[in-house]
């Protein structure tokens, strides 16, 4: 992916993380001090799955490019 | 920034669905709203037309003054209404001039004692819950009119933040969406491009495999594709150049010779036999040569006709090892056989099996100059080995998967110097598999090589045994 392809996609999750926040203060009696408090917590919680399932993709791809490794030295060392 | 067409249709299908969700998911929530805010408004006006009643039943003086002051708290409007479904007294703020929402079927079931409840929309719009309870020993009954102005405001008011909630959820779908199918969809891009590169020509293309998924094993397969397609065409280019050279070869030094034998350029009788006998040599070579060719195409045509018989490889190896003892001593070499007293017979076609046999073994006398050749049979529970191994110049790795390629030869010049046609090896691959065997290589440079021809027990149909798998074997 090229640079302006992340920052398309960037903006929009912003944009989408802004309207979220707007939506859940504006009811609340001092929205202003609210939003940055909102914003953060749904930044969390839009990072926190992204986070969790990123760490288990790259531990389970580590442990199978290990295995594949080991697999590979053993062929290796029989032919031998 | 372009988006591909299948990164396209894989974003939209995921938009798609995602829309479904969440339009389904708005209706129910503005729903679950919408009856929360009616329930709720019910129950309290319910509640105050109640009181109201208690109050209006009750015959202490200044109670229409308290119902009065308390209409005007709770902003909402009562009337008495007598049973000829008439309005006696007006109470509240809120003046409603229509009154249509008394209704001769409501007075009668207040009459009877029930109360009712109910919405109306008055002639200029404004909508109200009416609950009407009745006061019995006056036949009478008292209507409980608050307005849904507020409610539908606030109904409004958190519809418009489902809604831009729902446009931040969408947004926020739609950046992810456009990440995904960017990143699932680009591989599959790659590899279209790259295939059309190679079906224009262009065989060095390569794709770079990141994964081990599905994905990955296509780019690998499309590697491997790439990568056969190249040597196939280096090697046919290669095979034309081969088979024109060693066809000239021998028909050159036939034209030599007899040149000068028809010139009669030569000195003595003895010089006349010696161009003779190259004439001899060079002609037997040139016929076992298009004998080779001839019977690798058939075999590649699978036009070739075994006689399969039940036979005893000891015989068979034991054949080929008597026949080659000659040359072995010739060269100085060692020569040892070690056959099973005992082995299953195999169903395959003696003679060529021998042939095989005996060109391994010519194959390792022509490439080994000092030490031994061992051949050796081998019992295994489903199959029988042939082990044809010789201590000999041994073949680099990188060249051993071409081995059994027509007119392939490690180095070049070898042709001459240890002679044969370049054809032996491919013709016993294919012999091999024809019977439903396998043969594998294994080699050291330096050290030595290593064939081990398999023959499977139960050789029911010779083209199901091509390939078993590698043997637990090797240097």
């Amino acid at each position: 992916m090229k640079r302006l392809d992340w920052l398309f996609a960037a903006i929009l999750v912003g944009m989408g993380i802004v309207c979220l926040t707007v939506s859940a203060t504006s009811l609340l009696e001092r929205p202003a001090e609210a939003y940055v408090k909102t914003l953060l917590t749904l930044t969390v919680w839009v990072g926190a799955p992204l986070v969790l399932f990123g760490s288990i993709y790259f531990i389970i791809s580590r442990k199978k490019k290990k295995a594949e490794a080991g697999k590979e030295s053993r062929n290796i060392k029989f032919k031998k | 920034m372009r988006m591909n067409r299948i990164g396209l249709k894989l974003g939209a299908t995921i938009i798609a669905l995602f829309l479904i969700v969440l339009l389904t998911l708005g209706f129910v929530i503005d729903r679950v709203f919408s009856a929360f805010y009616h329930t709720k408004m019910k129950e309290d006006v319910e509640e105050l037309a109640s009181h109201f009643a208690n109050m209006a039943k009750s015959n202490e003086t200044g109670s229409e003054d308290m119902i009065q002051t308390f209409a005007e708290f709770s902003n909402v409007s009562i009337y008495l209404v007598d049973s000829t479904g008439k309005r006696s007294v007006n109470m509240g703020n809120v003046v409603v001039e229509d009154d249509s929402f008394i209704q001769n079927a409501d007075m009668k079931l207040l009459l009877e004692g029930k109360s009712v409840f109910k919405e109306f929309e008055a002639s200029d719009g404004k909508r109200y819950f009416v609950s009407a309870q009745p006061i019995m020993d006056k036949r009478t009954a008292i209507y409980v009119l608050s307005s849904m102005k507020s409610m539908d405001e606030s109904l409004n008011r958190v519809r418009n933040l489902l809604i831009l909630s729902g446009g931040g959820a969408f947004l926020l779908a739609l950046g992810f969406t456009y990440i995904i199918s960017q990143v699932l969809s680009r591989p599959l891009v790659q590899m279209e491009q790259a295939t059309r590169r190679i079906a224009k020509g262009d065989l060095a293309t390569r794709l770079d495999v990141r994964s081990a998924d599905e994905i990955g094993t296509l780019a690998a397969a499309i590697n491997d594709l790439a990568k056969d397609l190249q040597h196939y065409r280096d090697t046919r280019q290669e095979f034309f150049a081969n088979i024109s050279h060693e066809l000239r070869t021998p028909i050159t030094y036939l034209e030599g010779y007899a040149n000068v034998l028809l010139n009669e350029l030569y000195d003595t009788e003895e010089e006349k036999k010696q161009y003779l006998s190259i004439i001899h040599q060079e002609s037997l070579r040139l016929n076992r040569l298009i004998h080779d060719l001839f019977e690798l195409s058939k075999m590649e045509e699978g036009k070739i006709n075994l006689s399969l018989e039940w036979v005893d490889l000891n015989e068979i190896v034991e054949n080929g090892v008597n026949k080659v003892q000659l040359k072995v001593k010739e060269k100085g070499l060692q020569l040892y056989s070690e056959l099973q007293g005992h082995v299953p017979l195999v169903y395959v076609d003696g003679l060529r099996m021998e042939q095989v046999v005996l060109n391994l073994l010519e194959n390792a006398i022509r490439y080994t100059e000092t030490g031994a050749i061992r051949v050796r049979l081998v019992k295994e529970r489903e199959a029988n080995l042939i082990i044809v191994e010789d201590t000999g110049i041994g073949i680099p790795a990188d060249e051993l998967p071409y081995i059994f390629e027509r007119f392939y030869r490690v180095e070049k010049s070898r042709s001459r110097e240890f002679g044969g046609t370049g054809l032996g090896l491919a013709i016993v691959k294919k012999l091999i598999e024809l019977q439903g065997g396998s043969i594998d290589v294994y080699s050291e440079l330096g050290v030595g090589t290593r064939f081990v021809i398999r023959i499977p027990l139960h050789n029911n149909n010779s083209s199901q045994f091509s390939d078993n798998g590698t043997l637990e074997v090797g240097f």
